[in-house]
């Protein structure tokens, strides 16, 4: 393979915000964004898709160390400015992102000075930013320290990267290295090969190989030997696959098959599927909490295997947002807050049993830092506003019953008579009113402190929706995140104050209609 | 996507000072001398040797805040002839199109670009106005002098 040219400081662009890459993550069609532009990207209530090629993806990926560490290898200066707006930015939102410490890439020296000034915690950004800045660029990317794979095989070593593919949690393998050792789609038991992280391979398909990850490898200086092992690797997997594939043909007219395999396999079972059809195992320690009075209501409360927490991601997977069921952790203080989907819960359990409370921490999407005696807890699906119209119509997509929202608000805001806003909210309320039975008596306590906390829960005040929502402390908290809410920056200052909350409301779904209004001109 | 509107187009305006298309002008709006990057005013140049030739037409871009989650909103003035342009002015185009072509990396200079293109190849299967639509479809020499007539109303500045 000839020389290829090295990715100028242009092609490291995010296709979003158009700056420089910040905190790379490597989407399963193998583009690279910033992470913040990734996640504020992604769709609140379905799956997302590419800002690039829009195919269609469920996960928010972890940040990607590779390209982080080389980028701030290559362009320290510039690289650092962008650390250092991304972190101002964060601090004025209050929610930040995984902070990977590049300076163990620069001087392996100094790594135990370093650690001992606490430079990998966070409060120390700044440190860490001004290090960066001091450092002069280097021409040649780490091949050994950076682009390196682990692929978890016994009889193979770690080799510099080739064909990466970059897994969800943030992690690159060479594409033939995934191919022989890991599943994927539905039902994959597979995890990370790294040997660090151990979290689950999601998607439906192998990620396609990161082409600009490649290109830094294809113009490094030994790029041609990097390809040759490639091709050896590939070779002897081949033939592994062969011998293989003939021992047990041997031994299935022997005895049926050792147990080994199976035996991985089986206690993973519990982390799969999470996206089509999610398996209804309940796992240890899930049971709902004090909802037996209102069985009465069953046919009202969503299906928690396939209720969607809106604006609600895994922590661990990504998965984005939950759909199925949610355990949220009851002590981590960051203000994000730290949420596992039903097929990471049992997984990240189980690692803080088999790693003890030192190493069993896991870090959140959100540099939350989850460790071991943290307490989960099942958050129970609470519909609202959304929910109750995606029962009452299944037949609608979430687009078709956001535009079902705007048009109550249009047709109000046509008749002139009153607040638009608010009629249309006591118009779609009243809908979903006389779809519920009447009469269910209150079985739960009212919500304490989140009256008229919203536009969904203002116009259901002492209506019978109320009786079904369960008084559950995550409840409030779902309520009050709604439709828009949650990991969404600016509208988390107001969380706490009702009536801002309805303000806010009211102003995006002015701005909905008047979007509407004119797409209706236009049809005119 | 909050908050990212207005830094992608402040990069926007830095990629399109270093790399402008021919002819072309895409520019925030500047109300009493402050500017307002979510509206950009822009004039494309018809292409050379096609009927649009010689006129160089006006078109406003309204960025929301969901940009770039959200494509803009690109309008001629009212009344603008061709068969994919609304009467209000707003151009039907797929890239444009929330839930057809439009990706959040398609930038300024490629809207650009696509509407030049589409203004000498309408596309007959997704008419936005009557006028030109059936002009273009049955009297094409009646369609080519109105557009004609058209160029010459928006001069080079």
């Amino acid at each position: 393979m000839s020389q290829a040219s090295a990715p100028s400081i242009d092609d490291w662009r995010c296709p979003v915000c158009l700056e420089m890459l910040c905190k790379p993550v490597v989407g399963a069609c193998g583009h690279v964004f910033c992470f913040w532009c990734e996640h504020k990207s992604m769709d609140v209530f379905d799956k997302s898709s590419c800002p690039t090629c829009r195919m269609p993806f469920s996960n928010l990926p972890a940040v990607c160390e590779a390209l982080h560490f080389h980028l701030g290898r290559t362009y320290p200066k510039e690289y650092a400015r962008r650390l250092r707006e991304c972190h101002e930015e964060e601090k004025k939102t209050g929610n930040f992102s995984p902070n990977p410490t590049p300076v163990f890439l620069f001087d392996f020296s100094k790594v135990n000075e370093l650690l001992s000034r606490g430079l990998q915690n966070r409060g120390s950004e700044k440190r860490l930013f001004d290090f960066l800045e001091a450092q002069e660029p280097m021409t040649e990317p780490d091949m050994n320290g950076i682009f390196e794979c682990t692929p978890g095989m016994e009889d193979v070593e770690t080799h510099v990267l080739w064909e990466p593919v970059v897994l969800n949690c943030g992690h690159a393998v060479c594409k033939s290295c995934a191919s022989s050792t890991l599943t994927f789609g539905p039902g994959s038991t597979s995890l990370c090969p790294c040997g660090d992280c151990r979290m689950r391979v999601v998607g439906d398909k192998m990620p396609a190989v990161c082409k600009l990850m490649q290109r830094v490898i294809e113009a490094s200086p030994i790029a041609e030997r990097v390809r040759r092992e490639a091709a050896l690797r590939e070779e002897a997997a081949w033939v592994n696959a062969e011998t293989e594939l003939a021992e047990e043909e041997e031994e299935e007219e022997d005895h049926d098959g050792e147990e080994e395999e199976d035996h991985d396999g089986e206690e993973e079972e519990d982390h799969d599927g999470e996206e089509e059809g999610e398996e209804a195992n309940p796992l240890p320690g899930a049971v709902p909490e004090g909802g037996e009075a209102d069985v009465d209501v069953d046919d009202l409360r969503p299906n928690p295997e396939t209720f969607v927490h809106v604006a609600v991601g895994c922590d661990a997977c990504g998965v984005y947002p939950i759909k199925g069921r949610r355990f949220k952790c009851i002590d981590c203080p960051e203000r994000m807050g730290f949420d596992l989907c039903g097929a990471c819960h049992g997984l990240v359990e189980a690692r803080f049993v088999e790693r003890g409370p030192r190493l069993g921490a896991i870090e959140g999407r959100f540099n939350q830092q989850h460790r071991p005696g943290h307490r989960m807890r099942e958050v129970h699906p609470v519909p609202n506003f959304f929910h109750i119209l995606q029962q009452r119509h299944p037949d609608l997509n979430p687009r078709q019953i956001m535009n079902f929202i705007e048009e109550q608000i249009l047709a109000q805001q046509e008749g002139g008579d009153g607040d638009p806003i608010t009629n249309a909210a006591d118009n779609i309320v009243a809908e979903i009113l006389d779809n519920l039975e009447p009469n269910v008596d209150g079985a739960v306590a009212a919500e304490e402190g989140t009256a008229g906390g919203n536009i969904m829960e203002a116009g259901l005040e002492g209506g019978p929706v109320e009786d079904v929502v369960r008084a559950d402390a995550e409840a409030e908290e779902l309520l009050t995140r709604q439709l828009f809410g949650d990991e969404d920056e600016e509208e988390e200052e107001e969380e706490e104050e009702g009536d801002v909350e309805v303000e806010y409301l009211s102003e995006e779904d002015e701005e909905l209609a008047a979007d509407a209004r004119r797409r209706g001109l236009d049809a005119s | 996507m909050s908050g990212i509107a207005r830094g992608r187009l402040a990069e926007e305006r830095k990629v399109w000072r270093k790399d402008r298309p021919h002819g072309f002008v895409a520019r925030p709006e500047t109300v009493d001398g402050a500017v307002n990057l979510l509206r950009w005013e822009c004039s494309i140049p018809g292409r050379k040797d096609t009927l649009w030739a010689g006129g160089f037409y006006p078109l406003t871009m309204e960025f929301s805040e969901d940009y770039p989650s959200k494509p803009p909103k690109c309008k001629f003035p009212q009344g603008f002839f061709h068969p994919n342009i609304y009467p209000s002015g707003t151009v039907c185009l797929s890239i444009l199109n929330e839930d057809e072509g439009w990706r959040p990396s398609i930038t300024v200079k490629q809207i650009l670009m696509g509407i030049q293109d589409l203004l000498d190849s309408p596309n007959p299967a997704s008419p936005a106005q009557s006028e030109a639509y059936m002009l273009f479809t049955n009297d094409r020499a009646d369609y080519d002098r109105k557009v004609k007539e058209q160029s010459l109303r928006y001069p080079a500045l």
